[in-house]
């Protein structure tokens, strides 16, 4: 059984449902992410885990027992909050010290682990600091140190980056990633940011509308993604919407020609059996569209052939929007210091653009 | 942490600002500051002057001051400050005021306190409503509502029969709950109490309720998460409030006057009659002058501690 | 947000203890009896009394003469002050305005006595007006 297990719960505002009927095996020393928009859910079933809030329906189990009955200062579990929540009053070793004070851990003891919790976020020379006195990225270490000295079983993180800069949450991210490495104890992580989800977690939970559209690890999040949703909202991907025209089965699942308006005929593979007439998208990251002036199409390859619509420089990559004959946006990202990459297009070029067939992604509905 | 302010900013910034400020003409300046500066000069500050000069100044044949200058010399003697300190009873007045005025304070702490709570803790459309509730009765005229608490503590008063119902079958004296301490008590803290509320509340509705859910995260219950995070955090405003029940009570005389019975005078009392009806000025100026000493010394103190430190 | 129901009994004594006497007051001025010392019927015959004297009305009218003169005066000289002391960051104003509210009120009435006495100003409404005005 999983560690944390949160079965079948709903939480319902009076008709609006902010978690409906989601059910989530988390598990031991695992880096765990609810990912997704604002108003999606992820925070509000965080403070059900945490013991702010009580599920209307279902349950949450921890170590196989119900959290029902127990108000927050009783739970194992611990939160880092969003605007880190440290106590004005006190010094940097008095908040680290507070949760260990409120488990009447003797002085002696409490002194030697808040010392080791600092230096295990390299706070160790700030103990008697205020927190005013601290950096954005200080204060987020004090509360994470602050969270974790009791070693909880489950730490919850809520947004905890959204308010630094992202040089800073860069670091930080790193930082957190080999906390967790070392110390072992199960993260669950709240936040709206894809590229942070992907980077950190062994497990992602994409949520929207209160329910969980995919459960996965990140590259599987990225790479096949369940829903139109999830593809659209993990990063950039082209959506091709269109109807099977005819399906060849393929290993463990199909290949399918779709026809897509203002495109054309493409193909893509799917896993398990599509019948046609069936209408989806087909998913297509756009670094796995290449274009050119001009372009040999491949045997396993979709090919379109269009003009330059637009183009954003990004320093490191240039995504193209490509305007196909038939009218359909197809978005290219080419990186900037390729090879051979001799051309820069500009808006107005005439291209041509190919990807393979296993680079989409059909996805029914 | 990088500097990303753009060095173009920052002079242009700060020179507008100067100039902005000191544009207003100094003919201008005066004018606004000089009526108010005007009015206490003449009617504060003077007055104040004169009354020190006074505690000086020997009593006159009728009561009153003696004049200033007699035959041509300045007529000063410390006659007065000498009497202050010779007779204990003076002394002994000044510390009863200030026990009053202590039990006062935390009596109107006690009270003030659950009443700021509530409000500062409630939905935000309530609490102007609620706030507004508590100053209301304070908009009534203050002996109105210490002539109030005569009818409840009088003795044909429901309080005071039910009172006695109990005390007397147990073998004791009729209980008198006017014209005691007790009223007198319950007529200061009546009086002051909105004087607490107010800038607790007002620190109170400041706190960051994220602070409590995270003190419960950590393993707190109610009542130290109450006594180490909310409590601390309202010093501030418990000292302010402190300092505006204190003071004011301190000198207070009518509600003595009107409540209290013959063991409850204070020093404010003792001040009103030099001046009223003993007419020994100097001497009512020495004690005014102690008052006035203990009250500054005090909100001095109130106001050191209750400095605002940077706790964002 | 949840909360005890110790806090609201609290509270809501405050309340209580702050308007019951109002109340009180309000209802005995009703009441049929000379000492007021307990309830006796009620009767509208105080406030017939009240209309009906002179003296009264008058003392009322003065009342509300000087509170409504100091009212206008305060609110304009504080303005003023007020404006003053955040334009032009004076350090002797704020001194000056705000030692009246450290200092009981009793001290201020008795400096001022001595001021008008010596000034030979007559006491009366005027010399009341400018006493509230200053504090």
């Amino acid at each position: 059984m999983a560690l944390l297990e949160i079965r079948n719960v709903t939480r319902r505002f009076g008709d609006f449902a902010a978690v409906d009927d989601v059910s989530i095996g988390i598990e031991a020393g695992e880096f765990f992410t609810l990912l997704g928009p604002s108003g999606c859910g992820k925070t509000t079933l965080l403070r059900m885990i945490a013991g702010f809030d009580l599920p209307d329906g279902g349950s949450i189990v921890l170590d196989g027992k119900d959290l029902a009955g127990d108000p927050p200062e009783r739970r194992p579990v611990r939160t880092v909050f969003q605007s880190y929540a440290l106590f004005p009053h006190m010094t940097v070793a008095g908040n680290v010290a507070f949760p260990l004070r409120m488990a009447k851990v003797d002085r002696a003891e409490v002194e030697r682990q808040v010392k080791l919790a600092l230096e295990g976020v390299q706070l160790g020379g700030k103990a008697d600091r205020y927190p005013h006195e601290l950096s954005g990225g200080q204060k987020q270490r004090v509360a994470i140190a602050r969270a974790l000295v009791t070693k909880p079983r489950v730490l919850l993180l809520d947004e905890p980056l959204a308010a630094l800069d992202a040089k800073l949450r860069g670091e930080l991210q790193l930082e957190l990633i080999n906390l967790q490495k070392d110390i072992g104890i199960t993260f669950v992580y709240v936040t709206h940011d894809q590229t942070e989800a992907l980077a950190l977690s062994h497990r992602i939970a994409v949520m929207n509308h209160g329910r969980v559209e995919q459960l996965d690890e990140p590259s599987r999040i990225y790479g096949l993604p369940r829903t139109r949703f999830v593809a659209d909202f993990i990063g950039h991907c082209n959506l091709f919407d269109g109807a099977v025209v005819a399906t060849t089965p393929h290993e463990s699942g199909a290949l399918v020609d779709l026809d897509v308006a203002d495109l054309g005929r493409i193909r893509a593979f799917t896993k398990g059996q599509v019948t046609p007439g069936t209408t989806g998208s087909v998913a297509v990251r756009p670094e796995k569209i290449r274009i050119s002036a001009s372009v040999t199409q491949g045997e396993d390859e979709n090919h379109c052939a269009g003009h330059i619509r637009d183009f954003l420089y990004m320093g490191d990559v240039t995504v193209y929007i490509v305007e196909a004959r038939g009218g359909q946006r197809v978005e290219a990202l080419l990186a900037n210091s390729e090879a051979g990459r001799t051309k820069f297009f500009e808006a107005g070029d005439a291209v041509e653009a190919a990807w393979r067939f296993d680079a989409g992604h059909f996805i029914p509905g | 942490m990088p500097d990303t302010s753009s060095p173009a900013e920052a002079p242009g910034r700060g020179g507008r600002a100067a100039s902005w400020q000191t544009r207003s003409s100094g003919a201008g300046r005066w004018l606004v500051s000089g009526p108010p500066l005007a009015y206490l000069l003449v009617f504060f500050a003077i007055p104040a002057l004169i009354m020190v000069a006074a505690s000086f100044t020997p009593p006159g044949e009728f009561g009153g001051l003696a004049p200033l200058f007699e035959d041509g010399k300045a007529n000063l003697t410390l006659e007065a400050y000498e009497r202050f300190a010779e007779d204990p009873i003076y002394l002994e007045l000044f510390v009863k005021s200030v026990l009053y005025a202590a039990i006062t304070t935390l009596c109107c702490l006690l009270l003030a306190y659950p009443l700021a709570l509530l409000v500062a803790r409630s939905a935000r459309k309530y609490r102007d409503l609620l706030m507004l509730l508590v100053i209301l009765p304070f908009w009534s005229n203050f002996l109105i509502r210490v002539y109030a608490w005569m009818i409840i503590l009088g003795p044909q008063s429901a309080v005071s029969r039910a009172l006695n119902a109990v005390v007397e079958p147990l073998g004791f004296d009729p209980v008198s709950l006017l014209f005691s301490s007790f009223a007198v008590l319950v007529g200061l803290v009546y009086v002051h109490l909105p004087f607490m509320v107010l800038p607790l509340y007002a620190n109170l509705e400041k706190h960051d309720p994220a602070l409590l859910d995270a003190a419960q995260d950590l393993g707190a219950n109610a009542w130290q998460r109450f006594w180490r995070v909310t409590f601390p955090l309202s010093l501030p405003g418990v000292w302010a409030g402190a300092a505006l029940v204190f003071i004011p009570a301190l000198g207070i005389f009518a509600i003595p006057d009107i409540l209290g019975g013959t063991e409850s005078t204070l020093i404010g009392n003792v001040i009103k009659q030099q001046f009223l009806e003993t007419r020994d000025w100097p001497f009512g100026s020495v004690l005014s002058i102690m008052l006035t000493a203990v009250a500054l010394a005090l909100a001095g103190l109130a106001a050191w501690v209750s400095r605002p430190r940077r706790t964002t | 947000m949840k909360r005890s129901w110790t806090l609201y009994a609290a509270a809501i004594a405050g309340y209580l203890f702050l308007y019951v006497p109002l109340v009180i007051v309000v209802v005995y001025s009703f009441n049929d009896s000379r000492l007021n010392a307990e309830w006796v019927g009620f009767t509208l015959d105080w406030y017939r009394k009240l209309f009906a004297n002179d003296e009264m009305i008058q003392a009322a009218l003065n009342s509300l003469l000087i509170a409504t003169v100091a009212s206008l005066v305060s609110t304009v000289l504080g303005t003023m002050a007020g404006f003053a002391m955040h334009r032009h960051r004076s350090r002797l104003l704020p001194v000056l305005v705000l030692m009246p509210i450290a200092i009981p009120e009793i001290l201020m009435g008795v400096s001022l006595l001595l001021f008008f006495v010596l000034l030979n100003f007559t006491l009366g409404i005027v010399s009341v007006m400018l006493a509230h005005i200053a504090f």
